[in-house]
This record gives structure tokens, sequence and C-alpha cells, in this order.
């Protein structure tokens, strides 16, 4: 049984490493703890739903135009509200991205009702076993899905010009300026790409989970308590991280009961915050920016 | 400015005017307008204090909120344990995971404060829904309807609006009078420039634990005279995300750090809030969207909020269109 949950677990923080990657990604390049995060991934969830109830669209091919819309939305945010407040004092950082994030879940909350939503497709329950292990074939592709995504935005921050001005930016904005980076459109990029992110894992998520306007609170937090643990900032300590909190939640929703699943891994998050701020992979200090 | 006597009498003559208008008001809708007016705007001055003064943006009040609320119904319905004192109770409650809180936060700043804030409410938020035997979970505490005094509950509306008003009067006597004494000029010190302040002598842990054990305190207090006036709670009446937010809300929009602020914060909002969810009842979230919408509007541009703005405006008309700094 712990094997299985084991296994369960992974294939489920993978979903949680590509929200928790886009996280860590836009607090590492613009120093911007984003409260939007989650809400962004519910704009892409009730999006798989839209396509998949208008349209009649596969989840699976929604996932050439969910992450897509939501590039296009986080430029619109960035551009908007978030490059407004990088570098300001953190009330107005932390309240921005809050207050933006208590609009989006109240305009969907205002136009959908808070009603469950999800996505039947003739796969949803569709299980294969490998020795002793039952699998979801949704939770496989979820994972190998998300293992690509990954890799391809580990190559594309290692050897494209903007994944290395990403990555200058982290490290120093001021030398990168100096450099000649455009540091505005950096901060775009990441942005965008950070919400794209949150699109692929909002389709990933459709066919296993309903969706209601206030699920981008849970994600939020998981994805928090995910980069808090990995080290803010580090992407190697999101996917870890991602893995450890996959994990944490099977074996406790199995052994705890699933009402204090979310219990574990807030236990998990603030004992982490006392005894290691830094994270597994993180800079020291970096929580005290 | 007012010598602290002439103060006193003139904030007593204003609560005692007030009192009086109460007792004019026969309408009960207006009556549960006022009432919440006040209520809010006293959760907004506590949330004030920590998060206004020493800078400690929490967003997760709900927690000390639900403490109150849940610890006074429960002594009263299991120990018929006054609501007087089982406020008193549940805010030492609150003062206590105040300062745990405070104490595992010592080292973290900002949103990483807040992110604790939000898992510390959520973790009593499951807890209330779970562990049944003691809060009866999702199904709710009901309040028995015995008035009296000793009860803390009335047949008359007006005595719950008049309790209110003097709760929020209380708070707002507590920081006007931190503010004069070394203690305000300790937290805003530290609000502005912590590592400034340290370095200038300034007790930083002590005085950040200080403002948060009081503002946990008072807005358990809160929580309980909620409690009491509804007369039902349950872990998504008292422990909501809601009283996490609109405090600090209010707050911000009506002058984070001053004494006035919340209280006008509350004013404008709460009334705007009743007024969205009568008239459009049929739209959910349409109260919150606007609130959203506004939240973003003042950290962008007005982040002083409505009354450092409004005593600017009124020192410039007085200077005769000169500016004058405060």
């Amino acid at each position: 049984m712990l094997l299985q949950l084991t296994v369960s677990g992974i294939l489920l923080g993978g979903i949680y490493a590509l929200i928790a990657v886009g996280l860590t990604l836009i607090f590492g390049v613009m120093r911007i703890v984003n409260f939007t995060h989650g809400d962004l991934v519910m704009l892409g969830m009730y999006l798989t739903y839209l396509l998949y109830k208008g349209f009649g669209l596969d989840p699976y091919i929604s996932l050439f135009i969910v992450p897509l819309a939501l590039f296009l939305i986080g430029v619109l945010i960035q551009k908007l509200v978030v490059q407004r407040v990088v570098g300001r004092p953190h009330e107005v950082q932390i309240f921005a991205t809050v207050g933006l994030s208590m609009m989006l879940s109240n305009a969907v909350l205002a136009y959908f009702k808070g009603d469950y939503r999800s996505v039947q497709t003739t796969y949803s329950t569709d299980t294969i076993q490998i020795g002793p292990v039952f699998l979801g074939v949704p939770q496989i592709v979820a994972f190998g899905i998300s293992a690509v995504i990954t890799l391809v935005l580990f190559l594309f921050l290692k050897f494209t010009y903007t994944g290395k001005a990403i990555r200058a930016t982290t490290q120093n904005r001021i030398s990168a300026t100096l450099m000649g980076i455009d540091v505005r459109r950096v901060y775009t990029m990441t942005f965008a790409i950070g919400s794209a992110l949150a699109g692929i894992a909002a389709v990933l998520l459709m066919p296993l989970y309903p969706t209601y306007p206030s699920i981008g609170e849970a994600y939020l937090l998981i994805a928090f308590v995910v980069v808090v643990l990995g080290g803010l900032g580090s992407i190697p300590g999101a996917l870890v991280g991602a893995l450890i909190i996959g994990v944490v939640e099977t074996v406790s929703a199995y052994y705890l009961g699933s009402g204090w699943k979310q219990a574990a891994y807030f236990v998990i998050f603030i004992l982490v915050l006392i005894m290691r701020p830094q994270g597994l992979f993180g800079q020291r200090g970096a929580e005290q920016l | 400015m007012l010598k602290k006597g002439g103060f006193v009498l003139s904030a007593g003559l204003v609560v005692l005017l007030m009192v009086a208008l109460i007792y004019q008001i026969k309408n009960k809708y207006y009556l549960d307008i006022l009432f919440m007016t006040f209520f809010w705007a006293s959760l907004a001055a506590a949330w004030n204090i920590s998060g206004g003064y020493a800078g400690q943006f929490s967003l997760g009040h709900a927690a000390y909120v639900g403490i109150g609320a849940y610890s006074t119904a429960l002594l009263y319905i299991n120990f018929h344990v006054s609501p007087w004192i089982g406020m008193v109770v549940g805010g030492l409650f609150s003062a206590l995971l105040a300062l745990f809180i405070g104490v595992i936060t010592v080292k973290v700043r900002g949103p990483f404060y807040t992110l604790i804030t939000i898992a510390v409410a959520e973790l009593l938020y499951i807890s209330a829904i779970q562990l049944k035997e003691l809060t009866h979970g999702s199904e709710g505490v009901s309040l028995p309807f015995k008035p009296g005094w000793v009860n803390m509950t009335f047949r008359e509306r007006e005595t719950y609006v008049v309790l209110a008003l003097l709760f929020v009067a209380l708070i707002y006597f507590i920081t006007k009078t931190m503010e004069r004494r070394r203690i305000g000029y300790y937290l805003i010190a530290i609000r502005e420039n912590e590592d400034a302040a340290r370095a200038l002598g300034v007790p930083v842990k002590e005085m950040k634990l200080l403002a948060t054990v009081l503002s946990a305190f008072l807005t358990a207090v809160g929580g309980a005279i909620y409690a009491m006036y509804i007369m039902f709670i349950e872990p998504d009446s008292v422990l909501s995300f809601a009283f996490s937010i609109q405090p600090a809300l209010m707050s911000i929009i009506g002058g984070l750090g001053t004494s006035l602020g919340p209280l006008i914060g509350s004013f404008v909002l709460s009334p705007l809030d009743m007024f969205l969810r009568e008239s459009f009842s049929h739209i959910n979230g349409l109260n919150l969207l606007i609130y959203g919408f506004l939240l973003v509007l003042f950290v962008l541009f007005w982040p002083e909020g409505l009354w450092p703005n409004a005593v600017r405006v009124y020192r410039k008309w007085r200077s005769g269109g000169v500016e004058t700094k405060s």
C-alpha cells in the first residue's frame, strides 16, 4: 500500500512541480511573491472546461490552447499590475496581488456560480497495472508531460538568449541591466512563462479533479509549501519539493483522512520555515528579502 | 492639537452622541448595517495595530476571530460561563497563538510572515471542521437565546450596536494612546526601516510581539461579540478568509498605520458591502470583486489611503493652496 501511495504521490507531485516552478521563477527574477498564481491555475481549469463544454475539445487538445491563453493573460497582468509593484514596499506587493486574486476568483464566481465543474473523459478512470501498483492513465500522462515541459524549460533557460537573460536577472538585476539586458522584457517573459506553466498544470489537472472558483487558494498554498520546502527561487528545489509534497498528500490522505491532508503540508510548511527557512536548496537569507 | 483631556472629552462626547442617535433608529436593517460597520471597524482597527503600525502583514486574523467566537460559545453552552469571561479567555488563547506565531517568525519578513499566518488560519479552519467532538464540525454551534446582561444576550438590537460602538471606541483609544507614547514611535520606526530601527536601539522583536499579541487579543474579543450577535457559529462563518482579508483591506483603503484610517475604511466599505449584497444578491461574489478592484487601485495609486489624503487636502485648503508636509 505504501508503495502504491508513494507512486501516486510522485505522479501528483509532477503536476505540482509545474505550478511551483512558475511561482519560484517569478520570485527569483522579480522578487515578488505572486498571490495570484493559484488563480491562474483556476482560470486555466475553467478555460479547459469551457473548451470541452463549448467545442467538445479533449483536455489534451486544449493543451495547445490554454497555456497560450494563460501566457497572454500573464503578459496583461504583468503590464497592468505587477510591473508597477516591482521594487515597492512589501505591503504594496502583497496586497496588489491579493487584490487581483480576489478579483479573478470572484469574477469567476459571479459568472459560473460556486458549483463544481469537471470534465468527464473516457479515460478519466482508466488504470494500468505495473507489478503490484495500479496507476491512473491521466496521472501517468500528466506526469510524463510535466517531466517533458520541465526539461524543455530547463533547456530554454540554459541555452536560449531569453533564458540566459532570465538567469542573469535572477542573479543580479543591476548588473543585468548594465550588460544591456532589457530587464522589463525579462520580467514580462518570466511572468508570462510562469502563467503558461500554471496553464499546462491546469489542463493536466482537469481530467482528474473538478474545479470551483476558490480552488486557486488551495493550489497557491500547495505551490508555496513546495517552493518554501525546496528553497525560494530554486528550480531543482521546486521539483524535489513538489514530489515530496505529492507523496505527503497521498500518504496523509490515506492514513489521516482526506480532511486532514492539507493540515499535513501546512505543518511541514511551518516547520520548514522555523527550522530551515532557506529550504532544501535555497540560498540563506532569501526568505528575508 | 487638542490637549489629552480635551481629546478624551471630545471623543467621549462623540460616542455619547452616537449612542443617542442609535436609539433613534427603529429600522432593523439599518441597525444591522451599523452593527456590521462598527464590528468591521473594530477588526480593522485591531488588525491595524500589528499590520499598520508594526508592519506585520497578517492574512490570518480569521484564526483569532474564530478562537474568540468558539471559546466564548463553547464555554457558554458547555459550562455556562458568561460570555464576558469567555471573551477574555478567547482573547488570551488568541494572544498565546499570536505569541507562538511571533516567536517562530522572528527571522522571516514580508510575504513569508503573511504566508505563515495564512497557513495557521487554514490549520485552525481544518481543525474546526475535523474536531467534531469539540466544535461540532460543520454543523456549527447554536447559542441559546436567554436575554440578560450576564449572558451578553439582548432583545433589542440597539444594545449590540452600542456594544460594538464602545468596543471600536476602546480600540481607537488604545491606538491613540499608543501613538503618543514611546511604543508608537518604536513601531513606526520598525515599519519604516527595521534595520535602522534596530541599529538605533529599538527593541524590534519585543515591540512586534507586543503589537501582534495586543492585536490578536482585541480581534478575538471582536469575534466573541460577533458570535453573541449572530448566535450561531460554524467554521465557514467565523474562520473564513474574509475575516483575514477584510480588516486588512479596510485599513489599507482608509489609511494604514493611522488611528482613524481603519474606521474610515469600514465606514465606507461596510455599508457598500451590505448594499451590494442586498441589491445584487443574485450575483455571488460581486462585493468581493469590487473589494479586490479597490484594493488593487489603492495600493497602486494611493497607497497612503483615504484618511492621510483627506488630511493633506484639508491642510492645503487651509493654508491657501500651499502644500505642507505633515
